[in-house]
């Protein structure tokens, strides 16, 4: 292969690269690499909701007056990878011979000190948090946020909940980044909730 | 390579012509780019694109739940000489997933690969070393039942070839896992003659494999470690393999990544690497790594820097 022709050869790759990235960053958003990638959701919702029968994936997507909103409640602004869209999870079962929803699902991943913490909550048909399971977390005080003494708080919370350490809820002692990361992660999904429940569905939900 | 891109454009139809805005129905555009400085000893470094690709999920569901799942996944790798599929299934989902068939093409339910895909990765798992394929043409059921997961898949055994072209080959794999959030562990049964591609020590024959596959993955705080050992036979004479992949998370943008692998056939070699993984800005990753090879011939290393990048938007 002569030198030209390889230039040539290099020169279309290149330029096909190219292209494919441009295309690629303009469908873009920065979900993954931020967002919780939340293994087993089969698993862990047969583990949240046993008296579900399956469950339907719901896509809402953020605008920015939504994201606003959420962020005035919630004190403090929004990660980047939040603001594009939300995956809702509505567990069903059958009664009578008709499909209806028990509850809803959700994962979100906090920032921990060390990385992601993967928060997965359940919701009940009226917004009460019926059940709180931390999928992943590589802090160093791991047992703390497992623990159930810890988790129990949240069941029974709703979003009119003030969901703060010295209100409504107690701080374990010696994890306060993780516990923090932990309850905003939590209050955040409880406003999605709130916020996005209503939205028309990316995918038709 | 023309094949490969009648079959990417097929792919995208699949996904991209069913009406993605009909109700209850889902429709996933991921992708990524995956662009590598490599610094091997005794060769002129080189820039490649190691991987662009493109991953179409759509699903679609009765009143009750997500039912069918198609997945689409086209890669360009290598500067753009090898385009083929990358995982091309259907998917049957049954009652919260607690069973599923799929059948296409699929990553193979072998050892460490039934849970985790290192291909983007610089410090890889060894399914391709050991057993010559990790994509294969065929049905699988898969499923859970409590703590335990299992997967059972009968293949071809063309690999990443058409499956027209296996040459008399098949593979049957098993796998039965265990775990809890921390610990998990599976043991899985490969038997078949494969078609061995690209990353097998002698890539380009069929080999006869009768293997095995203890894999064991740790979660705890900071750590991640993940391990396969894997004996068996290849055309009857014994072989093994193994793998460790430790990570250590130092801050949230910083992994400290390790890797020991071992082949041992007619000789043993060995490969140590270590690198970090930066998460630099907005999805873009810097993975450094360096890799040092041992075996009888002597002693090479290579350095390699990875840039890569993915997103994932709904439709």
């Amino acid at each position: 292969m002569n030198s030209s022709h390889s230039f040539t050869m290099t020169f279309r790759r290149a330029t096909r690269l190219a292209s494919l990235v441009a295309l690629s960053a303009l469908c873009a958003t920065p979900a993954l690499a931020d967002v919780c990638v939340w293994r087993d959701p089969d698993k862990t919702m047969a583990r949240l909701f046993p008296d579900a029968r399956d469950y339907l994936t719901v896509t809402k997507k953020m605008t920015p007056a939504v994201g606003q909103r959420i962020e005035a409640q919630l004190g403090s602004r929004l990660d980047d990878s939040e603001k594009g869209e939300f995956n809702f999870y509505d567990l069903r079962a059958r009664r009578n011979g008709k499909a209806v929803s028990v509850g809803t699902a959700m994962a979100l991943a906090g920032r921990g000190e060390y990385g992601v913490i993967e928060v997965v909550v359940g919701l009940d048909r009226s917004g009460v948090i019926r059940s709180v399971y931390i999928q992943r977390s590589r802090e160093r005080t791991n047992k703390t946020i497992r623990s159930e003494d810890f988790l129990k708080q949240f069941v029974g919370k709703a979003v009119r909940d003030p969901l703060q350490f010295g209100k409504d809820l107690k701080r374990p002692p010696g994890a306060d980044v993780a516990t923090e990361a932990v309850r905003v992660t939590i209050r955040k999904m409880l406003l999605f909730h709130q916020e996005l429940a209503a939205e028309p569905a990316a995918t038709g939900g | 390579m023309r094949h490969g891109r009648s079959v990417l454009l097929g792919l995208a139809s699949l996904a991209l012509l069913t009406p993605a805005n009909a109700p209850g129905q889902a429709l996933t555009i991921s992708g990524g780019v995956d662009l590598r400085a490599l610094f091997p000893e005794g060769s002129e470094p080189a820039l490649v694109l190691q991987g662009l690709f493109l991953n179409a999920r759509k699903v679609f569901r009765d009143d009750l739940g997500d039912r069918w799942i198609v997945v689409a996944q086209g890669d360009a790798d290598d500067n753009f000489t090898e385009v083929r599929p990358y995982q091309l299934y259907l998917q049957y989902k049954g009652p919260l997933g607690r069973w599923n068939v799929r059948a296409g093409h699929y990553l193979v339910p072998f050892g460490l690969l039934a849970e985790y895909d290192t291909e983007r990765l610089v410090l890889t798992a060894v399914e391709e070393e050991n057993t010559g394929l990790k994509l294969d043409t065929g049905i699988q059921a898969l499923g859970f039942a409590g703590a335990w997961d299992w997967a059972t898949s009968v293949s071809t055994g063309a690999g990443r070839r058409w499956p027209g072209e296996g040459e008399g080959t098949y593979l049957l794999t098993a796998r039965a896992g265990h775990g809890s959030d921390e610990w998990r562990m599976g043991f899985s049964v490969l038997l078949g003659t494969v078609w061995a591609g690209d990353g097998f020590h002698d890539p380009g024959v069929t080999v006869r494999e009768r293997k095995m596959a203890l894999d064991l993955t740790h979660q705890g705080g900071r750590w991640t470690a993940r391990a396969e050992v894997s004996p068996g036979t290849e055309d009857g004479r014994w072989v093994a393999s193994a793998v460790a992949l430790p990570s250590f998370a130092v801050r949230p943008w910083l992994d400290i990544d390790g890797r020991y692998a071992l082949a041992a056939r007619s000789d043993t070699r060995h490969e140590l690497g270590i690198g970090a993984t930066f998460r630099a800005w907005r999805g873009w990753v810097l993975r450094p790594a360096a890799i040092l090879e041992l075996s009888p011939d002597g002693t090479t290393h290579e350095f390699i820097a990875q840039l890569y990048y993915d997103f994932s938007k709904s439709y």
